[in-house]
């Protein structure tokens, strides 16, 4: 995380809301030690974006308060940002930029750096000819970075987007021999998900095996394919030490609100880890005022209802900076979407392990099965999906397919469900 | 009670609705062949938790469907279920109308989807209907 100061500026038309409690959340998760706030309500102006006797009291603020950068709350065009950055004197960013940094910062995984990029270069591609054009103009090559655009640029630019997909696709193969290397090795997934600045990074640290180096003698002397399995982790992905289970915990970018549509799909893909693991904790900061609290978890639910199978439970974090009243008023507002939640506090430790002890318990049991399948595309496609949801211990082929598996409960009935034929079960172990 | 750590006065937290959907808004060959479904459902915040009795109303009109229409179908369709539970349904599903007036349109209590349990019971919903109505169309009923 960087240790720059930012000043936050945000323009409305007259009748908006002026609030920057968001920009603020955003520019916090990226890092920054917001040093000032800067609002007006005022139409649009195609140069500056803000009025211009504004522009100069910004930069006496930047100026007084020595920002390193000014963040504004709106999207800014390509001169908008040229014209701001001369005026200044310091680097000008907007809201989307500030957005595509917290992916930056946080995207831990290949993919996800990937994904960013793309998202990055989609962002600046239609932007391109006119940085193409202020370079040339410009007497100072290289100010604000514009120095590095010429007729080349655009073409690069298109070359690697090509490539980046490219090698999505590629990693998508090995995400799913991944997860079927995971499940196989008898690895369960627990994904952190919420709003960004909940907690989460603070709670991942505070769960995951401290001692990274007492992780990895049982890795290798286990199976050769699990150091690949802890290889293809990305950085965002540690034990977690939960008696009786093997758990790897996985944070994530988290949810921001009101993403722009070209953003939305690299958003998608740094939730995988959420929608493929076996239980989601959903981190909330309890700090929040109510209504924000509510807004928040509706957001959540309304992200994940579609591709989420597994049980989340819901962690109320930051417990350390309210009373047990106010506390207790918080519970009962958001009840109905969090019956049960953990209250914690990730920063203090505060009932840490009991939220293991709750992982422990949510976690779904997994229950030995044996099924006959037909011999059949059919047939073939579920033991295909088995691969991807269970434990395979064994196949046969013959007149029909007969698989061994260890799976939760939801699995083995819906196994059942595509078996037309009797099913067994075994005890477990 | 200690409001630290697992709140046990929660615990089970399961919720009895009626989840309503409604397929085919929208005109074809000038003819609107609405299937609203409305299914009784036990919820958890997180997943549905049982799927009980279901039940149909369906509306064929060459009139483009206003409120007060959506309204008549889906009241049909939930009271066949004759439940009291609460009505719940996608925020589209009634014109974004604030959920109040809804209510009163429906006369039984009534809200839009929040949980993830909720919007997979809708999810349930919107399957039946929309099978119901592919039933209907294929065999040109
Ligand atoms: N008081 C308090 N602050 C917390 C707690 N957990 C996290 N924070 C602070 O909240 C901010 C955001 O935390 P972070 O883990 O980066 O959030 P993330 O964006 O969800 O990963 C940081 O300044 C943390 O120090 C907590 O339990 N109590």
């Amino acid at each position: 995380m960087r240790n720059d100061t930012a000043v936050l500026v945000k323009r409305v038309d007259s009748g908006e809301d002026a609030s920057l409690d968001e920009i603020r959340d955003l520019a916090r998760a990226a890092g920054y030690d917001i040093v000032g706030e800067v609002t007006q309500s005022r139409q649009q102006d195609s140069a500056y974006e803000i009025g211009r006797g504004k522009v100069g009291e910004l930069r006496a603020l930047v100026e007084r308060v020595d920002a390193s950068k000014v963040v504004f709350d709106n999207e800014l065009g390509p001169y908008q940002v040229y014209n701001l950055g001369n005026e200044i004197g310091v680097e000008v960013d907007d809201r989307f930029t500030l957005i595509l940094e917290i992916f930056g910062d946080r995207a831990g995984s290949r993919k996800a750096q990937l994904q960013v990029e793309l998202a990055e270069l989609k962002y600046e591609l239609p932007r391109a000819d006119a940085k193409a054009n202020l370079a040339n103009r410009d007497e100072r090559p290289g100010f604000m970075g514009l120095g590095e655009y010429d007729e080349k640029r655009k073409s690069d630019m298109e070359d690697r987007i090509s490539r980046i997909r490219d090698e999505l696709g590629s990693l998508s193969e090995r995400d799913e021999a991944w997860r079927r290397e995971r499940r196989r090795s008898g690895f369960e997934l627990v994904a952190l998900a919420g709003y960004t600045n909940a907690g989460k990074s603070t709670l991942m640290r505070s769960l995951a095996d401290v001692d990274e180096a007492s992780n990895h003698p049982d890795i290798d002397d286990t199976a050769e394919s699990r150091n690949e399995l802890f290889t293809t982790l990305g950085t965002t992905t540690r034990r977690m030490d939960v008696p009786g289970r093997n758990v790897l915990l996985s944070d994530t970018v988290g949810f921001i609100s009101d993403l722009p549509h070209w953003l939305v799909q690299s958003f998608e893909s740094t939730l995988d880890e959420v929608y493929l693991a076996d239980l989601v904790l959903l981190v909330v900061d309890a700090s929040d005022p109510v209504e924000e609290m509510r807004e928040k978890l509706v957001t959540c639910h309304d992200t994940l209802w579609e591709r989420v199978e597994a049980p989340v439970v819901t962690v109320l974090n930051k417990a350390d900076l309210l009373d047990e009243d106010e506390l207790a008023k918080r519970v009962e507002a958001v009840r109905y979407l969090a019956p049960d939640p953990v209250v914690v506090s990730a920063v203090e430790g505060d009932s840490l392990d009991e939220l293991v002890g709750r992982v422990k318990d949510e976690l779904p049991d997994w229950e030995r099965e044996t099924v006959e399948l037909p011999m059949s595309d059919d047939g073939m496609s579920t033991v295909s999906w088995l691969y991807d949801t269970a434990e395979v211990l064994d196949v046969e082929y013959g007149e029909r397919i007969r698989v061994e598996f260890k799976a939760r409960d939801e699995i083995i009935a819906k196994a059942r469900n595509r078996s037309p034929l009797e099913t067994e079960t075994v005890a477990a172990r | 009670m200690s409001i630290w750590g697992t709140n046990p006065a929660a615990e089970g937290g399961v919720c009895r609705l009626t989840a309503v959907d409604i397929s085919g808004r929208h005109e074809r060959d000038g003819r609107y062949l609405m299937v609203c479904a409305a299914v009784g459902v036990e919820t958890k915040a997180d997943a549905v938790d049982a799927v009980g009795a279901m039940e149909f109303d369906v509306l064929d009109t060459e009139r483009e469907p206003r409120f007060e229409v959506v309204v008549d179908t889906v009241s049909r369709a939930v009271s066949r279920l004759d439940s009291d539970a609460t009505v719940v349904a996608e925020k589209g599903e009634f014109y974004n109308k604030p959920d109040w007036i809804v209510e009163g349109a429906l006369g039984t209590g009534f809200k839009y989807v929040e949980t993830i349990g909720e919007r997979k019971a809708v999810g349930v919903a919107h399957h039946a209907a929309y099978a119901v109505r592919n039933l209907l169309l294929r065999h040109d009923i």
